[in-house]
């Protein structure tokens, strides 16, 4: 399976695990939140990924953060359940390289 | 110099961010809050201190449901935090809120994501200009200390201009001013004043007898005497020069100047001075001269001149005499 390859400072190497350790939490939050309707939460959570995703290097959280909370401003579960699982995708298969850019 | 930092920002992963990045600056700490609450809590907003907690703040112009401006005008309008930099950070779709933020205080913004160059330089810039700003309040300080030290200064050699070193009394240069202002005073007021001018008799022959230091004591003890005899608060007695003693005596006529000139003589003889060399008395003694005025006309040197005079006339008419008396001579 292709990875998808990320590029980040080795300055941020040590914060990485955290980061994506609370990315996991973000995706079972987000489940949860879904079901109840939350989209106010859900708001909360796409709009601090699209804030610290790219910070770290990850620009497609940011990307993908933006699209969380657009869909969850228009209550659109279908397509924020398609984006958690995008996201869950993404994290799973994911290749970080550190390097100086 | 310490720079402190407030990071200000309801995300774990941001603050973990720029943390990492402030650890690089020559920052001495870094401290985190997540609400508005804790914020006006930590920075003691509350409080009337007007030094403030950090040096730089950095905010999330979005906390939750919370207003990142808001918490910016906050604490801009403590007296403490008005020359501590506020920089906002913002997500793109943030950017109308920019206008605001800037009016709410803050000095400069960054947008998500957080590009590292980018906030280094921004965050270095704030550093720089908060301790610009510091040294400046440092200064200004120590101006202000300096400023308040010389005022005490002069103040105190105003003082010591103005009393006489060995006596402590008042010195000639405050007996010219003062007799000068005691008569426009009696003028004004139409009252008398009155003069008297004290002279050690033979201090001469005490000082060739007993040593000058003993004669600096003497002069002491006679100063003190004229100090307990003049009560009065407009009372007035100074040093006028070598023995010579002059008391001014606001409100008071002929017979009251007398009175109190006499009151003197016989206090200076009871000091029981020993003067085996006094042509009048075993212990020392003063002779007085004594005149008064009643100011009719407007006061001017000519008159201070012929006031002085005449007392100066009295005190030599009590020498003749055979001191250790008081004599009065009229201004007229």
């Amino acid at each position: 399976m292709s990875k998808n390859k990320v590029y980040i400072d080795p300055d941020l190497e040590f914060l990485i695990p955290q980061f994506l350790e609370n990315r996991e939490e973000d995706i079972q939050r987000l489940k949860k939140l879904l079901q109840e309707s939350e989209f106010d939460q859900i708001i909360i959570i796409g709009h601090s990924l699209k804030g610290s995703g790219g910070g770290y290097g990850f620009d497609y959280l940011t990307e993908i953060g933006s699209k969380i909370e657009k869909n969850a401003e228009a209550k659109n579960k279908e397509e924020i359940k398609n984006l958690i699982s995008e996201l869950k995708n993404y994290l799973d298969n994911i290749e970080i390289i550190y390097e100086d850019q | 110099m310490e720079i402190n930092i407030l990071v200000v920002d309801d995300d774990q992963d941001m603050r973990m961010l720029l943390e990492n990045y402030l650890k690089k600056l020559e920052v001495e700490k870094i401290h985190f809050t997540d609400t508005a609450q804790k914020t006006y809590e930590f920075l003691k907003l509350n409080g009337l201190k007007t030094e403030p907690v950090v040096d730089l703040i950095i905010l999330d112009i979005i906390l939750g449901e919370e207003n990142g401006i808001e918490i910016c005008r906050k604490i801009k309008r403590h007296p403490a935090y008005q020359e501590v930099p506020v920089i906002m950070i913002t997500a793109q779709k943030e950017l109308e809120y920019l206008k605001e933020a800037f009016a709410a205080g803050a000095m400069d913004y960054l947008k998500k994501p957080i590009i590292k160059i980018e906030f280094m330089a921004r965050v270095n810039s704030a550093i720089r200009l908060r301790k610009e700003t510091k040294a400046r309040i440092e200064r200004e300080k120590e101006l202000l200390q300096l400023s308040e030290e010389l005022k005490k200064a002069n103040q105190k050699l105003e003082k010591i201009a103005l009393v006489d070193g060995l006596t402590g009394i008042s010195n000639r240069r405050l007996f010219d001013k003062t007799i000068k202002k005691e008569l426009k005073r009696a003028r004004r007021k139409n009252s008398d004043l009155a003069l008297i001018m004290i002279d050690i008799d033979n201090f001469k022959e005490y000082n060739d007898t007993y040593g000058h230091q003993q004669g600096d004591q003497c002069l002491k003890e006679v100063a003190s005497v004229l100090d307990k005899k003049t009560k009065r608060a407009a009372d007035f007695a100074a040093r006028y020069g070598g023995e010579e003693f002059a008391v001014i005596l606001p409100d008071t006529a002929k017979d009251g100047a007398l009175k109190i000139a006499e009151d003197i003589r016989k206090g200076i003889m009871n000091l029981k001075l020993e003067h085996q060399n006094s042509a009048v008395s075993d212990y020392v003694t003063v002779s007085l001269g004594v005149s008064s005025i009643k100011a009719e006309k407007d006061v001017n040197q000519e008159m201070i001149k012929t006031l002085i005079e005449k007392a100066d006339q009295a005190l030599y008419q009590a020498k003749e005499n055979g001191k250790n008396q008081v004599v009065y001579k009229s201004f007229e």
